[in-house]
Protein backbone atom coordinates (compact mmCIF):
# COMPACT_ATOMS: atom_id res chain seq x y z
CA UNK A 1 0.00 0.00 0.00
CA UNK A 2 0.95 3.30 -0.91
CA UNK A 3 1.50 5.79 2.03
CA UNK A 4 1.71 9.31 -0.11
CA UNK A 5 -0.55 10.84 -2.00
CA UNK A 6 1.21 11.33 -5.44
CA UNK A 7 2.15 14.96 -6.54
CA UNK A 8 -0.10 15.39 -9.87
CA UNK A 9 -3.09 14.65 -6.70
CA UNK A 10 -1.28 16.98 -4.99
CA UNK A 11 -1.53 20.11 -7.87
CA UNK A 12 -4.94 19.25 -8.74
CA UNK A 13 -6.21 19.20 -5.44
CA UNK A 14 -4.98 22.51 -4.69
CA UNK A 15 -5.74 23.73 -8.41
CA UNK A 16 -9.37 22.39 -7.97
CA UNK A 17 -10.41 23.57 -4.67
CA UNK A 18 -12.22 26.55 -5.76
CA UNK A 19 -13.87 24.54 -8.90
CA UNK A 20 -16.68 22.51 -9.58
CA UNK A 21 -15.54 18.85 -9.37
CA UNK A 22 -15.06 16.97 -12.36
CA UNK A 23 -17.98 14.74 -14.05
CA UNK A 24 -17.19 15.11 -17.81
CA UNK A 25 -15.40 11.83 -17.43
CA UNK A 26 -16.58 8.83 -15.82
CA UNK A 27 -14.20 5.97 -17.12
CA UNK A 28 -12.92 4.08 -14.36
CA UNK A 29 -9.70 2.49 -13.35
CA UNK A 30 -6.13 2.54 -12.58
CA UNK A 31 -4.04 5.50 -14.01
CA UNK A 32 -0.59 4.58 -15.44
CA UNK A 33 1.10 7.86 -14.96
CA UNK A 34 0.46 7.86 -11.06
CA UNK A 35 -0.61 4.17 -10.09
CA UNK A 36 -3.92 5.32 -8.61
CA UNK A 37 -7.54 4.42 -9.29
CA UNK A 38 -9.72 6.89 -10.18
CA UNK A 39 -11.59 8.85 -13.06
CA UNK A 40 -10.42 9.42 -16.58
CA UNK A 41 -10.03 8.50 -19.87
CA UNK A 42 -8.68 5.60 -22.02
CA UNK A 43 -4.64 5.68 -21.73
CA UNK A 44 -5.04 4.70 -25.53
CA UNK A 45 -6.91 7.29 -26.51
CA UNK A 46 -5.14 10.12 -24.61
CA UNK A 47 -1.39 9.23 -25.43
CA UNK A 48 0.70 10.88 -28.35
CA UNK A 49 3.30 9.46 -30.54
CA UNK A 50 5.23 12.02 -29.31
CA UNK A 51 5.45 10.47 -25.56
CA UNK A 52 8.20 8.39 -24.69
CA UNK A 53 8.02 8.01 -21.09
CA UNK A 54 6.69 4.51 -20.96
CA UNK A 55 9.50 3.02 -18.77
CA UNK A 56 7.91 5.41 -16.11
CA UNK A 57 4.37 4.19 -16.24
CA UNK A 58 2.75 1.89 -13.93
CA UNK A 59 -0.13 -1.18 -15.10
CA UNK A 60 -3.60 0.05 -15.77
CA UNK A 61 -5.31 1.35 -18.78
CA UNK A 62 -7.11 4.89 -17.53
CA UNK A 63 -5.29 8.33 -17.32
CA UNK A 64 -6.70 9.74 -14.63
CA UNK A 65 -8.12 13.09 -14.15
CA UNK A 66 -5.00 14.45 -12.11
CA UNK A 67 -2.79 13.18 -14.18
CA UNK A 68 -4.59 14.92 -17.05
CA UNK A 69 -4.39 18.29 -15.75
CA UNK A 70 -0.63 18.03 -14.44
CA UNK A 71 0.05 16.63 -18.28
CA UNK A 72 -2.40 18.84 -19.96
CA UNK A 73 -1.06 21.79 -22.77
CA UNK A 74 -3.92 23.90 -22.80
CA UNK A 75 -4.39 24.73 -19.23
CA UNK A 76 -7.20 26.22 -18.35
CA UNK A 77 -6.70 27.20 -14.91
CA UNK A 78 -2.89 27.68 -15.77
CA UNK A 79 -3.65 30.38 -17.86
CA UNK A 80 -6.22 31.78 -16.00
CA UNK A 81 -4.04 32.41 -12.70
CA UNK A 82 -1.00 33.72 -15.33
CA UNK A 83 -3.07 35.91 -16.82
CA UNK A 84 -1.96 35.10 -20.24
CA UNK A 85 -4.06 35.05 -23.43
CA UNK A 86 -2.83 31.99 -24.88
CA UNK A 87 -3.47 28.48 -23.52
CA UNK A 88 -0.15 27.56 -20.88
CA UNK A 89 1.37 24.82 -20.68
CA UNK A 90 2.00 22.86 -17.64
CA UNK A 91 5.36 21.84 -18.16
CA UNK A 92 6.65 24.95 -19.03
CA UNK A 93 6.77 25.81 -15.61
CA UNK A 94 7.44 25.12 -12.11
CA UNK A 95 4.88 24.27 -9.96
CA UNK A 96 5.12 24.28 -6.00
CA UNK A 97 2.50 23.12 -3.45
CA UNK A 98 2.97 25.33 -0.25
CA UNK A 99 0.05 24.64 2.81
CA UNK A 100 -2.18 23.51 0.00
CA UNK A 101 -1.64 26.34 -2.31
CA UNK A 102 -0.68 25.30 -6.13
CA UNK A 103 1.78 28.28 -7.06
CA UNK A 104 2.85 27.63 -10.98
CA UNK A 105 5.89 29.94 -11.86
CA UNK A 106 7.69 30.93 -14.92
CA UNK A 107 11.31 30.59 -15.53
CA UNK A 108 11.25 34.44 -15.22
CA UNK A 109 10.30 34.25 -11.52
CA UNK A 110 13.44 32.52 -10.11
CA UNK A 111 13.68 35.05 -6.96
CA UNK A 112 10.00 33.64 -6.17
CA UNK A 113 11.16 30.16 -6.98
CA UNK A 114 14.30 30.64 -4.25
CA UNK A 115 12.59 31.57 -1.92
CA UNK A 116 9.40 29.11 -1.75
CA UNK A 117 11.60 25.80 -2.50
CA UNK A 118 13.78 27.10 1.04
CA UNK A 119 10.45 27.00 2.73
CA UNK A 120 10.48 23.20 2.25
CA UNK A 121 7.15 22.77 0.36
CA UNK A 122 5.16 20.15 0.07
CA UNK A 123 5.58 19.59 -3.88
CA UNK A 124 8.54 21.61 -5.74
CA UNK A 125 8.90 20.78 -9.23
CA UNK A 126 11.68 22.76 -10.95
CA UNK A 127 11.46 22.96 -14.45
CA UNK A 128 14.51 23.79 -15.97
CA UNK A 129 14.25 23.39 -19.68
CA UNK A 130 10.60 23.44 -19.57
CA UNK A 131 10.07 21.00 -22.55
CA UNK A 132 9.66 17.83 -20.22
CA UNK A 133 6.86 16.28 -18.42
CA UNK A 134 8.43 15.97 -15.24
CA UNK A 135 5.26 16.44 -12.24
CA UNK A 136 4.22 13.27 -12.95
CA UNK A 137 7.88 11.66 -11.74
CA UNK A 138 7.72 13.96 -8.46
CA UNK A 139 7.76 12.95 -5.24
CA UNK A 140 5.83 15.01 -2.21
CA UNK A 141 8.50 16.23 0.16
CA UNK A 142 11.49 16.12 -2.63
CA UNK A 143 12.46 18.24 -4.95
CA UNK A 144 12.35 17.01 -8.60
CA UNK A 145 14.82 19.37 -10.58
CA UNK A 146 13.85 18.97 -14.28
CA UNK A 147 14.50 14.57 -14.58
CA UNK A 148 16.33 14.24 -11.19
CA UNK A 149 14.47 13.80 -7.73
CA UNK A 150 16.81 14.30 -4.58
CA UNK A 151 16.05 15.01 -1.03
CA UNK A 152 15.88 18.53 -0.39
CA UNK A 153 18.88 20.15 0.67
CA UNK A 154 18.38 23.71 1.55
CA UNK A 155 21.56 24.66 3.30
CA UNK A 156 23.77 23.31 0.63
CA UNK A 157 21.58 25.17 -2.06
CA UNK A 158 21.80 28.43 0.26
CA UNK A 159 25.64 28.34 -0.17
CA UNK A 160 26.21 27.31 -3.49
CA UNK A 161 23.89 30.11 -4.65
CA UNK A 162 25.31 32.70 -3.01
CA UNK A 163 28.78 31.67 -4.34
CA UNK A 164 27.27 30.97 -8.10
CA UNK A 165 26.11 34.78 -7.64
CA UNK A 166 29.70 36.23 -6.54
CA UNK A 167 31.22 34.38 -9.65
CA UNK A 168 28.08 35.02 -11.99
CA UNK A 169 29.19 39.10 -11.60
CA UNK A 170 32.13 38.26 -13.31
CA UNK A 171 31.46 34.91 -15.64
CA UNK A 172 28.73 33.25 -17.41
CA UNK A 173 26.83 30.38 -16.51
CA UNK A 174 28.30 27.98 -18.42
CA UNK A 175 31.75 29.17 -17.31
CA UNK A 176 30.99 28.49 -13.83
CA UNK A 177 29.13 25.04 -14.36
CA UNK A 178 31.90 23.77 -16.74
CA UNK A 179 35.03 25.04 -14.70
CA UNK A 180 35.99 26.79 -17.83
CA UNK A 181 37.37 30.00 -17.53
CA UNK A 182 39.01 32.37 -19.92
CA UNK A 183 42.18 34.10 -18.14
CA UNK A 184 41.51 37.49 -18.98
CA UNK A 185 38.45 37.50 -17.01
CA UNK A 186 39.42 35.73 -13.96
CA UNK A 187 42.41 38.87 -13.92
CA UNK A 188 39.75 41.30 -14.46
CA UNK A 189 37.83 39.47 -11.81
CA UNK A 190 40.52 39.12 -9.25
CA UNK A 191 42.67 35.90 -9.03
CA UNK A 192 42.67 35.29 -5.39
CA UNK A 193 39.08 35.76 -5.17
CA UNK A 194 38.22 33.60 -8.24
CA UNK A 195 40.33 31.07 -6.89
CA UNK A 196 38.56 31.04 -3.32
CA UNK A 197 34.83 31.39 -4.77
CA UNK A 198 35.69 28.21 -7.76
CA UNK A 199 37.51 25.94 -5.31
CA UNK A 200 34.09 26.56 -2.88
CA UNK A 201 32.26 25.05 -5.67
CA UNK A 202 34.29 22.53 -7.15
CA UNK A 203 33.10 19.28 -5.55
CA UNK A 204 29.64 20.45 -6.84
CA UNK A 205 30.37 20.58 -10.20
CA UNK A 206 28.76 17.82 -12.57
CA UNK A 207 26.10 17.32 -9.32
CA UNK A 208 22.36 18.33 -9.32
CA UNK A 209 23.11 20.62 -6.53
CA UNK A 210 25.32 23.02 -8.59
CA UNK A 211 22.83 22.45 -11.45
CA UNK A 212 19.71 23.96 -9.43
CA UNK A 213 22.14 26.85 -7.62
CA UNK A 214 23.04 27.72 -11.35
CA UNK A 215 19.49 27.65 -12.64
CA UNK A 216 18.26 30.19 -9.73
CA UNK A 217 21.54 32.41 -9.59
CA UNK A 218 20.27 36.02 -10.38
CA UNK A 219 22.65 39.03 -10.90
CA UNK A 220 21.28 42.06 -8.95
CA UNK A 221 20.94 45.23 -10.86
CA UNK A 222 24.39 46.87 -9.07
CA UNK A 223 26.52 44.19 -10.38
CA UNK A 224 24.96 43.98 -13.56
CA UNK A 225 25.77 47.50 -13.96
CA UNK A 226 28.98 47.02 -12.56
CA UNK A 227 30.22 44.75 -15.21
CA UNK A 228 28.97 46.75 -18.12
CA UNK B 1 48.34 26.38 -2.28
CA UNK B 2 50.93 23.02 -1.41
CA UNK B 3 53.97 22.35 -2.56
CA UNK B 4 53.02 20.55 -5.45
CA UNK B 5 51.22 23.60 -6.62
CA UNK B 6 54.78 25.28 -6.07
CA UNK B 7 56.74 23.04 -7.82
CA UNK B 8 53.94 22.87 -10.72
CA UNK B 9 54.38 26.64 -11.15
CA UNK B 10 58.03 26.43 -11.23
CA UNK B 11 57.77 24.41 -13.86
CA UNK B 12 55.42 25.96 -15.82
CA UNK B 13 57.54 29.17 -15.68
CA UNK B 14 60.72 27.20 -17.23
CA UNK B 15 58.40 25.97 -19.94
CA UNK B 16 57.01 29.22 -20.79
CA UNK B 17 60.27 31.14 -20.98
CA UNK B 18 61.58 28.42 -22.98
CA UNK B 19 58.86 29.90 -26.05
CA UNK B 20 61.18 31.43 -28.49
CA UNK B 21 59.81 35.07 -28.61
CA UNK B 22 59.04 35.01 -32.32
CA UNK B 23 56.57 32.47 -31.64
CA UNK B 24 54.98 34.39 -28.53
CA UNK B 25 55.03 37.62 -31.28
CA UNK B 26 52.72 35.80 -33.69
CA UNK B 27 51.20 34.14 -31.94
CA UNK B 28 50.43 37.16 -28.87
CA UNK B 29 46.92 37.41 -28.88
CA UNK B 30 46.12 34.36 -28.01
CA UNK B 31 49.49 33.12 -26.85
CA UNK B 32 48.36 32.60 -23.18
CA UNK B 33 44.97 30.46 -23.81
CA UNK B 34 46.87 28.64 -26.30
CA UNK B 35 49.46 27.83 -23.47
CA UNK B 36 47.10 26.75 -21.02
CA UNK B 37 45.62 24.59 -23.59
CA UNK B 38 48.57 22.85 -24.16
CA UNK B 39 49.47 22.40 -20.77
CA UNK B 40 45.86 20.61 -20.19
CA UNK B 41 46.02 18.44 -23.18
CA UNK B 42 49.95 17.35 -22.64
CA UNK B 43 49.02 16.71 -19.14
CA UNK B 44 46.84 13.77 -20.06
CA UNK B 45 49.87 11.53 -19.33
CA UNK B 46 51.85 9.05 -17.24
CA UNK B 47 55.28 10.73 -16.56
CA UNK B 48 56.31 14.45 -15.93
CA UNK B 49 59.21 13.35 -18.90
CA UNK B 50 56.61 12.47 -21.62
CA UNK B 51 54.63 16.04 -20.32
CA UNK B 52 57.70 18.04 -21.21
CA UNK B 53 58.48 16.36 -24.24
CA UNK B 54 55.06 16.27 -25.64
CA UNK B 55 54.55 20.10 -24.90
CA UNK B 56 58.55 20.95 -25.80
CA UNK B 57 57.47 19.71 -29.56
CA UNK B 58 54.03 21.16 -29.54
CA UNK B 59 55.01 25.00 -28.62
CA UNK B 60 58.86 24.76 -30.37
CA UNK B 61 60.43 24.75 -26.68
CA UNK B 62 63.81 24.92 -25.33
CA UNK B 63 64.60 25.08 -22.21
CA UNK B 64 66.68 27.76 -20.77
CA UNK B 65 70.52 26.59 -19.71
CA UNK B 66 69.67 28.41 -16.00
CA UNK B 67 66.20 26.14 -15.90
CA UNK B 68 67.56 22.74 -16.15
CA UNK B 69 68.83 21.76 -12.83
CA UNK B 70 65.04 23.17 -11.27
CA UNK B 71 62.95 20.86 -14.15
CA UNK B 72 65.12 17.72 -13.60
CA UNK B 73 64.93 18.26 -10.00
CA UNK B 74 60.90 18.37 -10.39
CA UNK B 75 61.02 15.64 -12.87
CA UNK B 76 62.83 13.31 -10.93
CA UNK B 77 61.01 14.46 -7.22
CA UNK B 78 58.84 11.18 -8.03
CA UNK B 79 55.78 13.25 -7.88
CA UNK B 80 54.75 12.72 -11.61
CA UNK B 81 50.91 11.78 -10.61
CA UNK B 82 50.09 14.17 -8.28
CA UNK B 83 51.51 16.80 -10.28
CA UNK B 84 49.83 15.39 -13.40
CA UNK B 85 46.70 15.83 -12.02
CA UNK B 86 47.19 19.00 -10.92
CA UNK B 87 48.45 20.22 -14.05
CA UNK B 88 45.41 18.80 -15.89
CA UNK B 89 42.42 19.47 -13.34
CA UNK B 90 43.87 22.69 -12.34
CA UNK B 91 45.56 24.26 -15.25
CA UNK B 92 44.30 27.70 -15.56
CA UNK B 93 44.77 28.08 -11.57
CA UNK B 94 48.67 27.19 -12.19
CA UNK B 95 48.87 29.20 -15.67
CA UNK B 96 47.27 32.47 -13.79
CA UNK B 97 50.19 32.33 -11.71
CA UNK B 98 52.67 31.93 -14.22
CA UNK B 99 51.23 34.58 -16.21
CA UNK B 100 50.72 37.16 -13.26
CA UNK B 101 54.71 36.41 -11.72
CA UNK B 102 55.66 37.23 -15.77
CA UNK B 103 53.37 40.66 -15.53
CA UNK B 104 55.13 41.55 -12.02
CA UNK B 105 58.48 40.73 -13.71
CA UNK B 106 58.10 42.36 -16.12
CA UNK B 107 56.33 45.59 -14.85
CA UNK B 108 59.52 45.54 -12.28
CA UNK B 109 61.98 44.87 -15.30
CA UNK B 110 60.26 48.16 -17.00
CA UNK B 111 60.07 49.85 -13.55
CA UNK B 112 64.55 48.93 -12.91
CA UNK B 113 64.97 50.32 -17.55
CA UNK B 114 62.46 53.16 -16.75
CA UNK B 115 65.22 54.65 -13.42
CA UNK B 116 67.86 53.54 -14.71
CA UNK B 117 67.38 55.39 -18.17
CA UNK B 118 66.63 58.48 -15.65
CA UNK B 119 69.77 58.05 -13.80
CA UNK B 120 71.67 58.09 -16.88
CA UNK B 121 70.07 61.22 -18.70
CA UNK B 122 70.98 62.73 -15.08
CA UNK B 123 74.44 61.65 -15.47
CA UNK B 124 74.71 62.88 -18.64
CA UNK B 125 72.63 65.95 -18.42
CA UNK B 126 72.41 67.16 -15.12
CA UNK B 127 69.20 67.49 -13.56
CA UNK B 128 66.34 68.79 -14.50
CA UNK B 129 65.83 71.01 -11.87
Amino acid sequence: MKDTIPVTHLIYAAATAASEPETERTLTGICRACGEHGTGQKFDDWVKPTFMDFDKLKSGEIICAACLFCFDDRNEILTRITSKEKPQRMRNYSHFVVNGEWIPLSKGDKPRMKELIMQLPDVAVIAVSGQKHIIFRARPGWWQIEEIGSRPFPATLSGLIEQVEELYVGFSKSEIETGRYPQHRIIKFGFDKWRELDSAISAARGGIALELALFLAQKDEDSEQDSR
Amino acid sequence: MNKIHDSAKVLLVSIWRGIPVSYKVTYARNIWQQFEDNVRSAAYTSSLSRFINSICKKLQIVIHKDHVASVDEIVSSGADREMLRVLRDETTTIVLMVRLENEARRAEWERQNASDEQAASQFLFGSEA
